[in-house]
Formats: structure tokens, C-alpha cells, sequence
């Protein structure tokens, strides 16, 4: 370090009061002092070589720290032969040998960048692993993770990740959520199509296999840059496609976030995910069974099909590995032929739905493609503008004790509560007892009594997008059930809570 | 410096960047592992210069810090921009300088910032004085080493901990004032210790 001449020891004291960041809060003082370093060379070179000797403090002092742990961890697990000291030692050395040129690797591997705090079906990303400048590819399974500033990430299947820093983190592939606390301010995710700069916020980002990637703001602000000079910014509620520069609909559900995360391992390690699978198995070898879309070995029944590729997108179902089908555009949809041209005098159609949103003014779950005044009996079945589950047959007329205004069947429980988080949902509907019976969540919801009642008819029919306009599904759906009879009450409470794929976390 | 593994594996993050690099695909592996090399070694030599810089235009230690590794990481994916005629240091100063700035604009206002003049000069004045680096990083190794327990527990607290002045003198059972003061004067015992280090070693 050079001889400098001696500064006054107040404004020495001011520099060390820089360094130590408690000029922020004087405006004056710091104003003062910084016109100061520009106009006096003294006074630079003063804050450089303190400067140096702040950052060198830092840093050894730090990296004392980590060799006097990881020597207390040897120890607590001696190694054979009680060569300890000699172990002490050489870490003392390395250390001090080392110092000039550790800082990267004090930063980049003794500090991991995060942590996970929930792993669930992640293979290799256990609960409680660190995290640094490495790539992971994730084939299954959901993780959470705590940055070093205190951001919250979680990160769904399939995904390819690294993390560039504790604030920045590359997405290859995949959807992200992320909850960033003041101090993480800045965080950012850095997509093939441009990056997503937090601004202190609830955030996420879903990168397609395809590209397009879009960033979807829940609360604060979010800066969406796709280049050196272009940047959006984006507010609570708002969503943008990074790849075509062009404002998206919110897809809030898309993603799944923190809260969620606990209640999803809690259902992992209660053992939900093998009730399911034979609450699904006791369905196929029900013999009314018409069909299970389960996206992973569908079962349908003589006179259909298993469903055609459609416009749509596999994702990550209730389990980790397993699909469903997700709807995200004007037009996604999925082709379905079950059921036939038979009649059914009673039906149950039951599914685990995710609602990204609630599209206006129908969000379609199934529509035959048939459907119409003059074909009594197809069935449709949606979420109306109110949030609430509608069954429409043609031909049938509602009975005298019947509530509804549009002349259909619909639910008295508006699924919008449900909106983010997967739901069942179900109806019964049966000719003979001329009744129609929605469930939601396993719960009766109500019945409908009806009139006239036509034998229901299925045949050719989407799930998603049916017309072009005003149909449309912004969701997820997994395991898409159809039963040639009525479900009793306590059939579609066993149903939900053998697949229901959330344990209360405190339990 | 010994070329013990420890030492080797601290440059790995900078060769690991490095070799992820798509434009430098073009090489053969014998050069490519040069090139590696040529990096660690100007990374080494200029990161004493670079910690100043950063240290003095960024106050929290996570923020230096990550700004620090951002230069690393640029300097890694950059480093065929790089002139060789021109002094290393200018040049990862220089990418310093801009996430620095990148730093200050996330950061907003709250946070006290240098000017950009100042910046050029702070960089300007580090590019001349390149010398005193590592062995003034050796000396201050053994000059902490010979620290009172008490200067020391000060220290572990403001460095390791983080710990504000009103947390510290919580902890030492102190006044925010008096550790300020005691900060300054373990600092400046240091300075000297240093100081004196380096001018035996010259002698």
C-alpha cells in the first residue's frame, strides 16, 4: 500500500463510515463526501486503499470462519489414525496461501447460491441440498428453493436450470414461481428469450420447450427485458411474451407456488399418490367404465378412442412424472371420441381440473361435438362467467323445484375459491331419477331435478377449445373419468380423497 | 503460492464458465486449455484491484459480492474482446464498471452512488497502482493473526456476522459510538501492521 499523505482523522472516519454503508441515510454527508473523491486525489486513493483492506477483511475473516466449521465437522468425525492436528494445520495453510486468489471460489463454492427446502420427486435435488453454479435438469417432481437473499423459487417439471449467482437464475426450460423479499430486490430470470428483473414482487416465468417465454406478474412490479435497449414494465396482474414482445393473459394457476408446495410433499409421504393410482384402478375394472384419460395409459371402453394429440401441451400432473394436458391458447384443445353412439340412462364425468383463470364467459371442460336442439341428450359440460360448474343436454326441461335462470343445471358452489390449485369435479347425471348432481371436491353440491330427462349421448367432443370463440379452457386436466352409471355420494367422496393430491403440511 | 489442489479447484468456476463459452468452440482442446489457463492466472493478478473498486462503489457485502462474481463471470464469457496489448485490469474494470452501474439502477435510489467520473477515476488511479495485491493480501493474513481476542471478536462480528454497529455493540455490550470508534482503530492498526510487513519484505 502506497505512502499517501495523512488525511484529517474526521475525514477518515467518513470514509470508513462510507464503507461500512451508513452514508445512505445522510444525503448531505454522502453528497459531500463523493464531490470530495472526485475533486482530491488524496482523499481516492485513501478510500481505495481502505477499501482494499475492507474488502481483504471480508474476506479472509470469512474464509477463517468456514475452515474453523469444516474443521469442526472433521473433528466431530475423526478420521482414522488421529492425524486431526496435522488436518488443522494444512487448512490453515491452504487458507492463507490460497487468499489472494479465493474470493471467487469463497463465493462461488463455499456460499451456495440456494437451498432446497422441498424437494418432491425430484431425484438428485433432495430437501435440504445446496444448490450452486451447476446445471440441473429436472425430468419429474417440484422444487422449492431459498436463494441466499431469502427469494422463494419454486420450479415444476420438466425444467433445466442454473443459477448465474444468488440473483440471477437461467431457465433453460420449465415454469418458475418466485416470491422475492426486499432484500433479493432484483432478482432475475434469464430465459433463450430474454430476462425478467424483479423489482421486489411474486413472479413467474414459463419457458415452453418451444421458447416463447412468458413472464406473468401476481403482485409489484416486474422488468421485462428481451434486449439491450428494450424493456417492458410490468405490473400486478399483467403478463408478456418475452419471445414476441406482446402483452399475454394472466395465467395465474399456471404455476405452482410456495404455499402449495408443503401441502403437495405432505400427500407424497401420506402415501396419496398409490390411492390414487388404485382409486383409478378400481374404476377400470369397474365394468360401466367408459373411459379414464389419464394421459399416462388410457382405458377406454368398446366404440372409442383413445384421445388424438389435439392442440395442447403435456405438463406435469397431480404426481410428479406423471401428465395431463394443459390449455393455455385460443384454440388448445383435445379431441375425444368415448362412449360411442350408445345411450347412457345415467353418467358420471368426473375430473381433476386446474384453472388458470376463469375465461370469459365459458371455460369448456367437454362438449360433444354433436350438440344440438335437434340431438337431444349430448353433453356439455363448463364453468360459467359466475364461477359456477353448468351441464347443458339438449332437450331436457327443468323440473318445478329447480333454482337455475338459464334453463340448465349448474352448481351451487362457484369453483372460483379453487382457482390455482387442482379441484375435482364432477357430475352425475341420471334419466331414470331425472336428477342431475354436481361434486365438487367430493362434496354433494346439489341436485337439479329435472322434467324431461333424454338418455345422455357422448360420440365425438373436445376438451378445451370447441368453437372458435367463445368456448375456451385455460387449465390443466388430469384424469378425465366417464361412468355408464350414478356415482353414489360416498363413491365420489372416496374418489376425491383417494386422489386429492394436498395433505395439510401441519400434519 | 504453493500449487496446492485448493488453489487449482478456486479457478474452476472461472474455467467451468469459461468452457461453457459457444464462442470458443472453434478451438482445439490443447488451446482452449491455454486460454484457460492464461484467464486464471490475469483473473488472479487483477481480482485484489477489482475487490478494492467494488468494495468501495457497492456498501453491503452480499451486493459487492455479487457484483464481484457478475466481473468474474463477464470476464470469463468475454474473454476473446479482451485486447492483450492493453492491461487486463483496465479491461475487467472496465466490465466492472458497467455492473456497477447495472447494480445502482436495480438497486434504485435508496443507495448512495458514485458518479461515473468517479468511477473512471477510481478505476484509472487502480490500473496504475496494479502492484500491491497479493502480498499485501499475505500480510494481512499474518497481521490478523496477531490481533488481541477482543479486535478479533470485533472483527468476526462486522465481517463474518454482518452485524450492524447498534447489533455489535449489543453483543460487546458497548455503544454504537464507541464500536465505530474501535472499528477505525483496529483498521488502522492493521493498515500500519501491513504497511510494515510489505516494507521488510522489500528491504
Amino acid at each position: 500500500m502506497s505512502d499517501a499523505p495523512r488525511l484529517h482523522d474526521d475525514d477518515r472516519r467518513l470514509i470508513d463510515e462510507l464503507l461500512d454503508g451508513r452514508l445512505a441515510s445522510e444525503p448531505s454527508a454522502a453528497d459531500d463526501l463523493l464531490a470530495r473523491l472526485e475533486r482530491d486525489p488524496v482523499t481516492r486513493e485513501y478510500l481505495l486503499e481502505r477499501a482494499a483492506l475492507h474488502a481483504g477483511l471480508r474476506q479472509s475473516l470469512r474464509r477463517r470462519h468456514l475452515t474453523d466449521w469444516a474443521v469442526s465437522r472433521a473433528q466431530e468425525d475423526p478420521p482414522r489414525g488421529g492425524r486431526r492436528p496435522r488436518w488443522h494445520v494444512l487448512a490453515r495453510f491452504t487458507v492463507a496461501a490460497c487468499l489472494a486468489g479465493a474470493f471467487l471460489a469463497a463465493v462461488a463454492w463455499s456460499r451456495p447460491y440456494a437451498t432446497v427446502t422441498m424437494g418432491i420427486g425430484t431425484a438428485g435435488l433432495a430437501t435440504g441440498r445446496t444448490v450452486r453454479g451447476e446445471r440441473h435438469e429436472l425430468a419429474s417432481g417440484v422444487l422449492e428453493l431459498k436463494t441466499r437473499r431469502g427469494a422463494q423459487v419454486v420450479i415444476e417439471a420438466p425444467a433445466a436450470f442454473q443459477f448465474e449467482s444468488p440473483q440471477r437464475l437461467r431457465l433453460a426450460k420449465g415454469r418458475i414461481a418466485a416470491d422475492v423479499p426486499t432484500q433479493a430486490k432484483g432478482f432475475t430470470i434469464v430465459t433463450p428469450s430474454g430476462e425478467a428483473i424483479d423489482l421486489g414482487t411474486r413472479f413467474a416465468v414459463d419457458v415452453p420447450a418451444s421458447g416463447d417465454a412468458e413472464v406473468h406478474v401476481f403482485d409489484g412490479e416486474v422488468v421485462a427485458r428481451t434486449g439491450a435497449h428494450a424493456s417492458t414494465s410490468l405490473r400486478n396482474g399483467e403478463a408478456f411474451s418475452l419471445a414476441t414482445n406482446t402483452a399475454r393473459e394472466l395465467r395465474t394457476a399456471a404455476f405452482i407456488r410456495g404455499g402449495e408446495v408443503a401441502e403437495l410433499a405432505a400427500a407424497i409421504s401420506a402415501g396419496q399418490e398409490r390411492m390414487s393410482a388404485e382409486a383409478i384402478q378400481r374404476l377400470r375394472d369397474d365394468p360401466a367404465l367408459i373411459a379414464v384419460i389419464d394421459f399416462e395409459g388410457d382405458s377406454v371402453g368398446g366404440g372409442g378412442t383413445s384421445p388424438a394429440a389435439g392442440q395442447n401441451r403435456l405438463v406435469q400432473g397431480r404426481w410428479p412424472g406423471s401428465q395431463a394436458a394443459d390449455f393455455t391458447n385460443i384454440g388448445d384443445h383435445l379431441p375425444l371420441d368415448v362412449g360411442g353412439d350408445a345411450d347412457w340412462p345415467q353418467l358420471t364425468v368426473a375430473a381433476w381440473v386446474r384453472l388458470d383463470r376463469l375465461g370469459e364467459p365459458y371455460q369448456s371442460l367437454y362438449h360433444t361435438d354433436g350438440w344440438a336442439m335437434q340431438n337431444p341428450g349430448q353433453v356439455h359440460w363448463m364453468i360459467v362467467d359466475s364461477g359456477v360448474m353448468r351441464l347443458a343436454l339438449p332437450g331436457w326441461k327443468l323440473g318445478a323445484g329447480a333454482i337455475e335462470r338459464h334453463g340448465h343445471p349448474e352448481s351451487r358452489t362457484s369453483v372460483l375459491g379453487a382457482v390455482g390449485r387442482w379441484m375435482h369435479l364432477a357430475f352425475v347425471y341420471d334419466s331414470s331419477a331425472r336428477t342431475a348432481r354436481f361434486y365438487v371436491d367430493g362434496r354433494p353440491d346439489g341436485v337439479t331435478p329435472l322434467v324431461d330427462a333424454p338418455l345422455a349421448r357422448l360420440g365425438p367432443a373436445r376438451v378445451g377449445n370447441w368453437n372458435h370463440n367463445d368456448r375456451k379452457l385455460s387449465g390443466r386436466i388430469d384424469e378425465l373419468v366417464f361412468v355408464g352409471r350414478a356415482l353414489s355420494a360416498d363413491e365420489m367422496r372416496d374418489l376425491f380423497e383417494a386422489g386429492v393430491p394436498y395433505r395439510s403440511s401441519s400434519l | 503460492m504453493p500449487d496446492s489442489r485448493a488453489c487449482r479447484r478456486q479457478s474452476r468456476t472461472l474455467e467451468l464458465t469459461f468452457s461453457q463459452g459457444r464462442r470458443h468452440k472453434n478451438m482445439d482442446s490443447q488451446q482452449a486449455s491455454d486460454v484457460r489457463e492464461r484467464l486464471s492466472r490475469l483473473w488472479m493478478q487483477a481480482e485484489p484491484a477489482v475487490n478494492a473498486y467494488v468494495f468501495a462503489a457497492v456498501q453491503r457485502f452480499q451486493d459487492a459480492e455479487d457484483v464481484v462474481q457478475q466481473v468474474a463471470l463477464a470476464a470469463a464469457r468475454r474473454f476473446e474482446e479482451y485486447d492483450g496489448t492493453r492491461p487486463f485490469v483496465a479491461w475487467v474494470l472496465w466490465l466492472a464498471k458497467s455492473k456497477i452501474i447495472d447494480h445502482y439502477r436495480v438497486q434504485g435510489r435508496q443507495k448512495l452512488v458514485f458518479s461515473e467520473t468517479l468511477l473512471d477515476q477510481t478505476a484509472a488511479r487502480l490500473v496504475e497502482r496494479q502492484a500491491a495485491s497479493h502480498a499485501g493480501a499475505a500480510a494481512l493474513e499474518q497481521c490478523i493473526e496477531k490481533l488481541p481476542p477482543k479486535s478479533r471478536k470485533l472483527l468476526d462480528l462486522r465481517y463474518v456476522e454482518d452485524a450492524s454497529m447498534e447489533a455489535i455493540a449489543q453483543a460487546i455490550n458497548s455503544t454504537a459510538g464507541s464500536v465505530r470508534v474501535m472499528l477505525f482503530r483496529v483498521r488502522d492498526l492493521l493498515a500500519e501492521c501491513v504497511k510494515a510487513a510489505l516494507a521488510k519484505e522489500a528491504t
